[in-house]
């Protein structure tokens, strides 16, 4: 069927020119704030048999068009739900997250908004912990959760084993790399409570509840290595100081400190466990530091090798990158750490001890064995 | 004879413009979802995911809806069909033809969006995995007993009316899916009475694995098998009570 050319005309012409007038709104629109009220917010089950099956798909378009209400919500910030008086965004999340369980974005939109803007925590901590039923291994939520706990309710300050419990749950269901992230809210959480050595007793008795052969156990004994060789470079520096202070002539090494008197200054109440200093038939001797290394001066300075290692390591990771993204410039793998030098990697210096060397596609920093058995706690 | 009812159904529905259109109409609101995408503040990924499941789902319910109840009834408007029982075609078979033609149709064009579908996924760069077939899949038994529904409701009433309460029974059929979890706090008699109501109502819940899907939950083989079951099962007695009322029928 063809249509007149007259007819065909009239189609195009008055079709282009609904479409210029339709497309005309947006040119040159500027962006303009939507706000508006929550005015349909059932309970979830409701929600759920009016979705029509369409649970996901309902919840999602109801929360994209409840960004006004936030936009609303940070001029007013009253928040309720004008019939009952109750919390309009609580009655939203409470209703996005019935119908679809398993979006992080409602989580995390109704941290920032009943948290953040509105200041409802209870509420907040309500629908995370909820969300962990359905989501058990969510790292997001045990880490919003965490974050609750931590920064609004102070948990750790009111109750340290409580926030322990929490965090060795979270642990309980996390892969490798997740259990590191809580093992570092671990460090900062036994940092804030003790100071240096008085972190030890929080160690030793998250040691005894690790099993040794994990992750977690070889983590422990490293911070508590750690630990030790800060508390010992820390003592040695006030040895030195003490000795500068008798002697005219500057100590070349450190066992030259290792004086009755100046012990007895550094140590006015005796030697303490840990210290880098022991006891041999009355006569001080230097201990090695806690990854087997001597305690060495230099540069007029106390240093644990065994930390310096540990300090040197962490340079190993930038530099890999660095070679990394050479090889994808060039196309080709710097086959030693020479021609890896060359082509631009630089590689800061490192104490006599440790070395750099290229393994595969990777920069690593070698450690010399140490001479004495690191710090373990069989032999302490 | 069924098959050559069948036959002759299925090729008048696909080479219909209706059959062409439904898809451009599909084929619009899938490339609109992905705008629904863009305004989520996400990588807009699983809102245009969970979008195009329901348009699927959607579009192919109307459609059902709207050919269901125009199934017979045209034929008995357009005369046709004292032509078709004037040869020895018993009634039964036509109805069972008719419905069989309408299925396959309304699966090829069901089978047509979910390909859309899932390719326009793949090519925004969203996640596409097996899950959403199956889902896919069990959408497409849910429109078949839309189909079955609407014809079933057209031979006790007029099409306009069965289209109207095709439509509620999807509506009543998803609310009772959710009943379970409304009315636990009903006790003795009146929990007897609403669970057996509900009972007479197809449970279309079985049908929309999609919400799991999107986020690749699985579902087992027996369950998929036991909800393909359930649907084939609704679909026999809707289908049977048609061709009862078109047999009482005065024609």
């Amino acid at each position: 069927m063809r249509l007149p050319a007259a007819t065909t005309l009239l189609m195009l012409l008055v079709g282009a020119g609904l479409l210029a007038w339709n497309g005309s709104r947006f040119v040159g629109a500027q962006p303009k704030i939507r706000t508006k009220d929550l005015d349909f917010l059932p309970s979830p089950e409701v929600a759920r048999a009016f979705s029509l099956g369409h649970h996901n798909t309902l919840a999602k378009l109801r929360w994209i068009d409840s960004f006004a209400y936030f936009e609303l919500q940070l001029e007013r910030k009253d928040d309720t739900v004008s019939s009952t008086g109750e919390s309009a965004f609580e009655r939203l999340y409470r209703m996005l997250v019935g119908l679809d369980p398993r979006f992080l974005p409602f989580y995390e939109h109704a941290s920032l908004n009943l948290g953040g803007v509105l200041n409802r925590h209870e509420a907040v901590l309500s629908l995370l912990s909820g969300g962990l039923l359905t989501l058990p291994h969510e790292r997001q939520l045990w880490r919003m959760i965490a974050t609750e706990l931590q920064v609004n309710f102070k948990l750790e300050e009111r109750n340290a084993p409580a926030m322990d419990t929490f965090l060795a749950t979270w642990a309980d269901t996390e892969n490798d790399e997740g259990r590191q992230e809580v093992w570092d809210w671990k460090k900062a959480m036994a940092r804030r409570q003790y100071r240096d050595m008085a972190q030890m007793p929080y160690w030793e008795e998250q040691l005894r509840l690790a099993k040794p052969g994990t992750q977690m156990y070889d983590f422990i004994i490293e911070t508590m290595r750690e630990q030790l060789a800060r508390y010992g470079v820390e003592r040695l520096t006030a040895a030195l100081a003490a000795w500068k202070r008798q002697h005219p002539i500057p100590a070349t090494a450190l066992e030259e400190v290792l004086d009755p008197a100046v012990v007895r200054s550094v140590f006015p109440d005796g030697i303490p466990a840990y210290a880098p200093i022991y006891l041999e038939n009355g006569v001080p001797r230097l201990r090695a530091d806690p990854f087997g290394y001597p305690y060495a001066l230099v540069d007029g300075r106390p240093v644990s090798p065994g930390w310096e290692a540990l300090i040197a390591r962490n340079q190993a990771g930038p530099a890999s990158q660095r070679l990394e993204s050479i090889a994808i410039r060039t196309g080709a793998w710097p086959t030693t750490l020479d021609k890896a030098v060359a082509a631009g990697v630089q590689l800061g210096g490192l104490p006599p001890h440790c070395h750099w060397s290229l393994s595969g596609k990777a920069i690593v920093v070698e450690v010399d064995p140490p001479p004495f058995p690191d710090w373990n706690p069989s032999t302490q | 004879m069924v098959t050559v009812i069948a036959g002759a159904t299925f090729r008048e529905a696909v080479r219909s413009r209706t059959f062409l259109l439904l898809l451009v109409i599909y084929l619009i609101g899938v490339l609109l979802s992905r705008i629904v995408g863009w305004v989520s503040s996400t990588d807009g990924n699983l809102v245009t995911t969970d979008l195009v499941m329901s348009l699927q789902s959607v579009i192919g319910v109307l459609v059902a809806v709207a050919t269901g109840t125009a199934l017979v009834q045209t034929e008995i408007q357009q005369k046709t069909l004292y032509t078709i029982l004037s040869r020895p075609v018993e009634r039964w078979q036509f109805v069972v033809g008719k419905y069989l033609g309408l299925a396959a149709s309304l699966a090829a064009g069901q089978v047509a969006m979910l390909a859309i579908g899932l390719a326009y996924l793949w090519l925004t760069g969203a996640h596409v995995q097996g899950w959403l077939v199956v889902a896919g899949l069990l959408t497409i038994v849910e429109v078949l007993v839309m189909a079955a529904i609407s014809l079933c409701w057209t031979s006790l009433s007029s099409p306009l009316l069965a289209a109207v309460l095709g439509l509620a029974t999807y509506a009543l059929g998803h609310a009772v899916a959710s009943l379970p979890g409304l009315i636990n706090h009903l006790s003795g008699s009146q929990l007897v009475i609403a669970s057996v109501l509900a009972s007479f109502v197809p449970n279309l819940g079985m049908f929309t694995y999609r919400n799991e899907a999107a986020y690749a939950l699985p579902i087992g083989l027996d369950d998929i098998a036991l909800r393909v079951a359930y649907g084939a099962l609704w679909i026999t007695l809707l289908v049977t009570i048609s061709v009862g009322v078109l047999r009482r029928k005065q024609l």
